[in-house]
């Protein structure tokens, strides 16, 4: 068991990690590679003091470094399932199961807007994890991948390699698809279907599918975390960034605007640090989260 | 660590009523396929509980034959389905025989998957006199599933 797992590696995810370390903690990162952050490509950051003009990756990798140095332990996997439990934490991230006293959750802004269609079907034929359902479709199931993370190619790939027969759907050309996976560059979908998904609709076309995966970079809270208190699809958290669930925190741009760098960096010191004390204060009193 | 429904064994031997407590216990004696020294084991627990392995050939029977039911799909390579089974474990042991727990594996019982749409894992169904009356698909915390369980008890 980790004292703090924080989800989410961009500027909270790191500031949050760096500081639990700071205060002796046992640290586990669960991230996509942060070269997938959208805050890596930003060539020019002109509002973080001190520092104007820094590019994106500039700041990311100082950061990471940072945390590689405060010997942050890095999980590179997505997180899909957040749980309290008899006082304790539990996390599923890609094929794992992971538990600590305190969970950060640093998950950036999802968008909040899902397609016609993929929320009546999601357990129909609409899934958001091919480690988790592909094998279900593994008998030559037509499956259509919406490729919406940097890694939803090599997702795509898997379901090819398992056997599923792989149809990809992006807003621009995808590159580095396996031979026999058709790729369609479509902007409106929706998801079509009776009692189970039949279709995805992709501007004018219709890919018959038993199953579509809709991959996007960050799970959004109220499926990461059923019963999280949330504000307009932002997460509610108070002065010390505790969320409405016990033992969880948040920090960063998923607590809401503005949506800055220094003000995540803050937050996510900030709930580390009042993480760690409660993980003191706990220890001291020989009591739960609960 | 597995909760109990992902470990084999205990498949084999759904039959027999599991404390939670003893799942470790019981993990080495299956694996060393010393089942009598098991069977001895359970007899001395006082409050027992079973959790049912359903498959095509068993599931009508159970479902008739239970008034309160809740049916999780799983299958050993779904992470987020080891956490559906930690929370089911502590209804299991809440509910005791008031609610009758059980488990799809879904590599072992593909028909059940295809009979209830069940195409996302983890699902779970909950049926009230051998009717359908929830759906979840993903993951639900305990308190939902209490809800739910209590609002039916009758």
């Amino acid at each position: 068991m980790y004292d703090i797992i924080v989800i989410g590696g961009g500027p909270a995810g790191l500031a949050a990690s760096i500081n639990g370390k700071n205060r002796n903690k046992s640290v586990l990162l669960c991230s996509n590679d942060y070269r997938d952050s959208y805050l890596y490509k930003a060539a020019r950051i002109e509002n973080y003091p001190g520092r104007p003009g820094i590019s994106g990756k500039e700041l990311l990798e100082e950061l990471v470094n940072h945390a590689k140095k405060a010997e942050v332990e890095f999980l590179q996997e997505k997180a899909f399932a957040v749980i309290s439990l008899d006082g304790q934490i539990y996390v599923s991230a890609g094929d794992k199961v992971e538990n600590a006293r305190r969970v950060i959750l640093a998950i950036g802004m999802a968008s909040p807007n899902k397609f016609p269609g993929e929320a009546p079907f999601l357990g129909r034929g609409v899934s958001y994890c091919a480690t988790c359902d592909g094998m279900l479709y593994r008998n030559g199931k037509k499956v259509t991948v919406v490729g919406k993370a940097e890694n939803s190619v090599e997702e795509a790939n898997y379901l090819n390699e398992i056997g599923c027969q792989v149809t990809f759907v992006s807003d621009k050309p995808a590159f580095g698809l396996k031979e026999g996976i058709e790729s369609v560059v479509a902007k409106r979908l929706e998801v079509m279907g009776k009692d189970a998904v039949t279709a995805l609709k992709a501007d004018d076309r219709e890919i018959p599918s038993d199953g579509i995966f809709i991959l996007r970079n960050s799970v959004a809270p109220s499926d990461l975390l059923p019963g999280l208190e949330l504000d307009g699809g932002a997460i509610t958290v108070n002065r010390r960034m505790e969320t409405s669930v016990p033992g969880v925190y948040a920090a960063g741009d998923c607590t809401g605007r503005p949506l800055q760098i220094s003000k995540s960096l803050g937050e996510g010191q900030s709930a580390a640090l009042n993480a760690a004390e409660s993980i003191d204060l706990e220890k001291k009193e020989g009591k739960s989260a609960r | 660590m597995y909760p109990a429904g992902s470990n084999s064994s205990l498949i084999l031997m759904s039959s027999v009523p599991v404390k939670r407590g003893a799942f470790l216990e019981f993990l080495v004696f299956s694996a060393m396929g010393t089942f009598s020294l098991c069977a001895a084991y359970f007899k001395e627990e006082e409050k027992m509980m079973e959790i049912i392995n359903l498959t095509e050939a068993n599931f009508d029977t159970v479902l008739t034959t239970n008034n309160l039911m809740l049916v999780d799909f799983w299958a050993d390579w779904c992470a987020p389905c080891r956490l559906m089974s930690l929370v089911l474990d502590r209804l299991a042991e809440q509910y005791g025989d008031q609610v009758t727990m059980a488990k799809v594996n879904v590599d072992q019982a593909l028909e059940l998957a295809v009979r209830f749409h069940v195409l996302a894992i983890p699902t779970v169904l909950t049926f009230k006199k051998g009717k359908l009356i929830d759906r979840q698909t993903g993951f639900m915390p305990g308190n939902f599933y209490m809800d739910l369980l209590n609002a039916n008890l009758t």
